[in-house]
């Protein structure tokens, strides 16, 4: 498991204002889905809208950093934004946390080697 | 406004042996047909199974079981490099030897009564030795499946007695990919389902792009689709002996959502309408509005290539209406945050695109299993699925012992 989901949870100072978004900061693709798949469209509406403006000046913040070697609260940022690219479709394309209301399950795509 | 004629010219007619009739619905329910299926297309073709980039060093190895031929199947790099395929099955008396999906390991002892294998899958040792009666450790190694690679695939043939060489099998469809960097992309991102379909349903729905504008709208928008070319018709196509190949049209003046304009602006996507794209083994038709190749390699392989990125699908058949599919994206590293966007987003957008399908093909299934039609309509833009049915046909009607099918090409 992820050392970043035990240990420290906070981000970097310089994005201190994204803290209440820090459960979105999932390790892995297969996680990240499920979050998308189990919260509300409120919910990924508010996370989309906070993250989206600050995009850019994320990737140059963690551009500072090699990508293999970077800090915990770093990492913790990164996996924000791989949240962040995981549910924007949700708010962009679909005007729902999944594809369609029919029946097949998303959490049958079961992620390999995560 | 185009003429039916002009929507025609997809190519049908050049392949005046594969008929312009409809086809049957037989193979895509009968589980007869099934059976012939396995044991004359399964049992005798090779079968791409993963990237020699997932063993990189002598005595990895990864393990995986296909359903159709119900083998579990060990792929190790030898102290010498080679690449090999067996049968991951004990000689003693029959143990799953390595339960493991993938690792490292000079050599692979049975659990049950430890019998040791070396990564070449000699016999190296056997407990109490002298209590067997005659042990002639030479022919008591791992049973090797034959195992070539092309292009830095990892492909295994379960015939035996084969002796079509893989280069000679992938044929047209390699010279197609030659020059293609795979091995740059060596970042992958893979999932798996089993789907309640047969392979060739599920296949049928990477044959053509006729389905884009309807069962993708929400997905892909019109990123494919454009007032030139509002049916989303491939821009290229070709079919060989076995194998097709088609090119999708890109629309060039797409307008991405937000987030997928600041996942292109760090690197490739398959839906942003590269234009004139001439790198190797990429856009044979040299189409001026290009998004990606869909190449068919017979029977259950599909590679998705686009500039700087490519993405491979494989339909592994469990029973007539039952088929565990394999996904994987393939990128090039990540070297920093911004392509790591990229990726990400690319990731998502191919799983949501993905899960339309998947959705749609199982209620097709379910429909189709009635057996209240007994043939299907194909479409011009539909050759892909009329060659593929009757390549099918050409192996199961001759219980797989089928010399290469021939094919007329008009040009
Ligand atoms: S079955 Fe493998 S050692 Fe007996
Ligand atoms: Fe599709």
């Amino acid at each position: 498991m992820d050392d970043s989901k035990q240990g420290n949870r906070e981000l970097p100072a310089d994005f201190a204002q994204l803290g209440k978004f820090v459960n979105w900061a999932l390790p892995t693709q297969g996680e990240r889905r499920v979050k998308r798949l189990t919260s509300t469209m409120p919910e990924i509406e508010e996370f989309y809208a906070a993250i989206l403006p600050e995009m850019e000046r994320i990737a140059t913040y963690l551009d500072q950093y090699p990508m293999h070697e970077m800090p915990d609260d770093a990492k913790l940022l990164l996996y924000l934004t791989y949240a962040f690219m995981a549910v924007a479709p949700a708010v962009e394309i679909f005007n729902e946390p999944s594809v369609t209301d029919a029946a097949f399950d998303y959490r049958r795509f079961v992620e390999v080697g995560e | 406004m185009r003429t039916d004629e002009e929507n025609r010219n997809f190519g049908t007619t050049n392949y005046p042996e594969l008929g312009i009739g409809p086809i049957s619905a037989e193979p895509y329910y009968s589980a007869e047909y099934f059976e012939r299926e396995k044991s004359s297309i399964f049992s005798k073709v090779w079968l791409n199974v993963c990237r020699e980039e997932e063993l990189p060093q002598a005595n990895d190895f990864v393990t995986f079981y296909v359903p159709s031929n119900k083998a579990s199947v060990l792929i190790v790099r030898g102290d010498d490099g080679k690449v090999r395929a067996f049968y991951n099955l004990c000689s003693h008396r029959g143990n799953k030897v390595v339960w493991e999906s993938k690792g490292s390991s000079k050599a692979f002892a049975c659990r049950y009564h430890g019998w040791a294998y070396r990564s070449d899958g000699t016999l190296a040792s056997v407990p109490d030795a002298g209590g067997f009666f005659e042990l002639d450790r030479g022919q008591l190694g791992l049973t090797p499946i034959r195992a070539d690679i092309w292009g830095g695939f990892v492909f295994i043939n379960f015939d035996a007695a084969g002796a079509e060489s893989l280069s000679d099998y992938l044929a047209e469809v390699g010279d197609q990919l030659k020059g293609f960097p795979f091995a740059k992309y060596s970042a992958w991102s893979r999932f798996t389902a089993e789907l309640r379909v047969n392979w060739k349903t599920a296949i049928d729905a990477f044959q053509e792009t006729y389905h884009v504008r309807f069962l993708h709208k929400r997905s892909l928008g019109d990123s494919l689709t454009g007032p030139e070319n509002p049916f989303c018709h491939c821009g290229w196509a070709q079919v060989y002996d076995r194998h097709r190949t088609m090119s999708v049209y890109g629309n060039p003046k797409y307008c991405p959502t937000p987030t997928e304009a600041l996942a292109y602006q760090f690197g490739p996507s398959a839906t942003k309408g590269n234009i004139g794209q001439e790198q190797a083994g990429i856009n044979p038709g040299r189409l001026p509005a290009w998004a990606f190749d869909a190449h068919h390699i017979f029977p259950n392989c599909v590679m998705g290539i686009s500039a700087e990125t490519y993405f491979t699908h494989q339909f592994w058949p469990i029973a007539v209406d039952r088929t565990a599919w394999v996904v994987t994206n393939y990128h090039a590293p990540a070297m920093n945050a911004g392509q790591m966007f990229n990726q990400q987003y690319s990731d998502t957008q191919l799983r949501d695109i993905l899960l339309e399908d998947a959705i749609t093909l199982e209620h097709a299934q379910e429909a189709i299993g009635s057996g209240g039609k007994r043939s299907f309509m194909l479409h011009d833009q539909e050759l892909l699925i009329r060659h593929m049915y009757n390549v099918v046909e050409g192996y199961v009607r001759k219980g797989g012992n089928s010399a290469r099918p021939r094919l007329l090409h008009k040009q």
